[in-house]
């Protein structure tokens, strides 16, 4: 009961701070800088009332416990997928006999540390090394471990849609119209190309009339050809290449 | 009171059109019209539109209703 109360507390700790906290530049072979800073207020939350009032936590809870860990798991990577839902804090608090506010914590403490740890793409070993910090017992980290190894790549995908969105392409329509007349000339030829462009911007759309002469247009492919050729530059070739 | 807005200037185009992405061949003629209205405060708007011959003729019709026959002849299209 100790231990997870204690975890509940620390994790409580993590999430008020996680508006507060930069995230740390990883810089290769020195690992005290890839910790989560986690450990100040892990440590001042280890003395919070809830610990001390716990008392020692009898033996056959530990089996338990694992299930736990793992349903908190599961729930904080819903919350992540879909959004939080207080009736499942509700529901939680009271098959575990403990307050509601509690439960959020931990549950949100669990949530900033999957999230951050994705965000940062952290080893194994820092991971470890961060959670350890913390001071649970072996298994608990073990646990915490394989639940960030498993869903890694799946929290970075949903962190990946929050970055800012500008209106996107969606399709083109064109039409190649000749003008015979006009207000001002008669008997004139006069080819336009009109388009219709259609973007999308979260979820809505818009469109844009647009107008313009073959000539234009020819150069605005020309322009365009050359964006793209960019790609083939010995310059762009090298960053590509580090990228993958 | 609704204020309308005073028409300032108003173009009108005749073309055809050839081609387009879902058809290949229209050859469809359209009368293609720019009106530029001033509101209350001197603000000028402009607004284009497109219509068929057809639809054309009859909104000349309809404009010119008052004008006296005369001058609906001198306006062929």
């Amino acid at each position: 009961m100790t231990s997870k109360l204690k975890r509940k507390a620390n994790k409580a700790g993590a999430a008020e701070r996680s508006c507060a906290l930069p995230a740390l530049p990883q810089t290769q072979g020195q690992k005290e800088n890839n910790l989560f800073p986690l450990c100040s207020k892990a440590s001042q939350n280890i003395q919070s009332p809830q610990v001390q009032a716990a008392g020692r936590a009898p033996e056959k809870l530990w089996n338990r416990k694992a299930k736990i860990v793992g349903e908190f798991g599961r729930i904080a990577l819903e919350f992540l997928k879909k959004g939080s839902n207080s009736k499942i804090y509700e529901g939680a608090a009271r098959k575990l006999n403990v307050a509601v506010d509690t439960v959020q914590h931990g549950v949100e403490g669990l949530m900033y540390l999957l999230s951050e740890s994705s965000k940062l793409m952290i080893s194994e070993v820092d991971f470890q090394d961060s959670v350890v910090v913390l001071g649970f017992p072996e298994e608990l980290n073990k646990l915490l471990l394989q639940l960030y190894l498993d869903n890694q790549k799946e929290i970075r995908n949903i962190l990946s849609e929050l970055a800012p969105n500008l209106p996107h392409y969606h399709n083109l329509e064109w039409r190649l119209d000749v003008q015979l007349a006009s207000r001002a000339l008669r008997q004139q030829i006069k080819p336009t190309v009109t388009f219709k462009l259609h973007l999308e911007q979260n979820g809505e759309e818009s469109a844009k009339v647009l107008q313009t002469d073959p000539a234009t247009l020819l150069h605005l492919i020309q322009q365009l050809e050359q964006a793209l050729g960019e790609m083939k530059t010995t310059h762009c070739r090298r960053i590509v290449r580090n990228i993958k | 009171m609704i204020t309308v807005g005073q028409l300032v200037d108003f173009q009108w185009k005749l073309a055809m059109a050839i081609s387009s992405d879902t058809c290949r061949s229209l050859n469809y003629p359209y009368i293609s019209m720019t009106l530029k209205v001033a509101n209350s405060s001197g603000q000028i708007t402009s607004k284009s539109f497109e219509m068929t011959i057809p639809q054309f003729q009859v909104s000349v019709v309809v404009w010119c209703g008052l004008l006296p026959r005369t001058c609906l002849q001198s306006l062929h299209v």
